[in-house]
């Protein structure tokens, strides 16, 4: 369909021994129709994620993009796969991925306004999940 | 009062020197200047005093309310009494401006501190504090909430970098009021002309001394 729209959202907190799998995959078949896989994952303790987001951008003015950010802490493990299959000279299709554990900058500047770490972490995690 | 001494402090990355025997202190209620060129470790010794990780003295001391918090980690300074603005703010998804705000200090009036660094509160109070936010907003969002903290010691590092020429005089006006509401400050910053609104003022240059550029002549030097 021309000029189609399509947003994918997850947010996902992983806990314990939690195994979090995740595909999707959006075709961009219509001309000048747009994308968004945008993927948030919170892991702790021995939670696994793995996540495997695809995008295919098939008609002239066609925009893709994908954005996963996850955020580990303890001995969680993640994992994310993108997929970016472009089939006409006119599509464009983005990917941005972001594994690791909680933004040191991020943790400091509320550090700095009186949050412990702790504190600090969960704000920053549920604010990544919310 | 004194409130922060910085004593003979000399800083190091490896075999280079960031900071060598230097010496300043801040009296409570007052405005200190820290002035230096790029690279003369101004902002190093914002992330010293704030007690950064990764950031110890390699020699002398930082004493805040005449106690030595050379050791002590960050949050401990923090809930002491000392806070920072950063040169680049971190932004946060799912954080609201009002959340950020409201951090440690709810009694404050939000939409006036708001109203303060010129923001509408209307607009802004809801708004996420995520990339959406230009740097120029994300710096009054900083500076809004030094208003609502009321620190002892506010560390301002470059205030007014990502602040467009046109509101670098409303924000000096918005340091002056931190000030009056209790709060002593540090403000770093390698544009002398926003040094007119301290108390005092020290200057940070790389040695040799004779290499000091002409514009700096006649500033004061503690």
């Amino acid at each position: 369909m021309d000029y189609a729209v399509v947003e994918l959202a997850t947010r996902v907190f992983g806990h314990e021994v939690d195994l979090i799998k995740i595909n999707e995959e959006v075709s961009l078949n219509g001309k000048f129709s747009r994308s968004m896989i945008k993927s948030r994952v919170a892991l702790e303790g021995e939670a696994r994620a793995e996540i495997v987001s695809a995008t295919v951008g098939c008609a002239e003015g066609a925009r893709g993009h994908m954005d996963c950010l996850e955020i580990i802490k303890d001995q969680a493990v993640g994992q994310s796969t993108p997929i970016v299959r472009v089939s006409h000279p006119l599509a464009k299709i983005t990917h941005e991925a972001a594994i690791g554990t909680v933004d040191k900058k991020q943790m400091e500047t509320l550090i700095a306004h009186g949050l412990s770490p702790e504190q600090a972490t969960d704000m920053i995690v549920l604010g990544v999940l919310r | 009062m004194l409130l922060l001494e910085v004593r003979h402090a000399a800083y190091e990355v490896g075999r280079k020197k960031i900071l060598d025997d230097l010496t300043m202190s801040i009296h409570e209620g007052e405005i200190h200047a820290l002035i230096g060129t790029n690279g003369t470790g101004k902002s190093t010794l914002a992330r010293l005093v704030m007690g950064s990780e990764g950031y110890t003295l390699s020699s002398g001391q930082i004493l805040f309310t005449g106690q030595d918090i050379g050791e002590w980690p960050m949050h401990k300074r923090a809930q002491s009494g000392i806070s920072m603005v950063w040169q680049e703010p971190a932004r946060f998804e799912g954080i609201s401006v009002r959340d950020y705000l409201s951090l440690g200090h709810s009694q404050a009036d939000l939409p006036d501190c708001l109203a303060q660094v010129g923001l509408d509160p209307g607009e802004y109070l809801d708004r996420l504090l995520d990339k959406t936010m230009s740097g120029g907003e994300r710096k009054r969002i900083e500076l809004a909430a030094m208003l609502a903290l009321r620190p002892k010691l506010c560390v301002l590092d470059e205030p007014v970098s990502g602040i467009d020429l046109v509101s670098v005089k409303s924000i000096l006006a918005v340091i002056r009021r931190i000030k009056q509401n209790g709060s002593s400050i540090l403000l770093i910053t390698h544009r002398e002309q926003f040094a007119g609104i301290d108390d005092r003022v020290s200057l940070l240059w790389i040695t040799p001394s004779s290499s000091l550029p002409p514009a700096f002549s006649g500033m004061r030097s503690t």
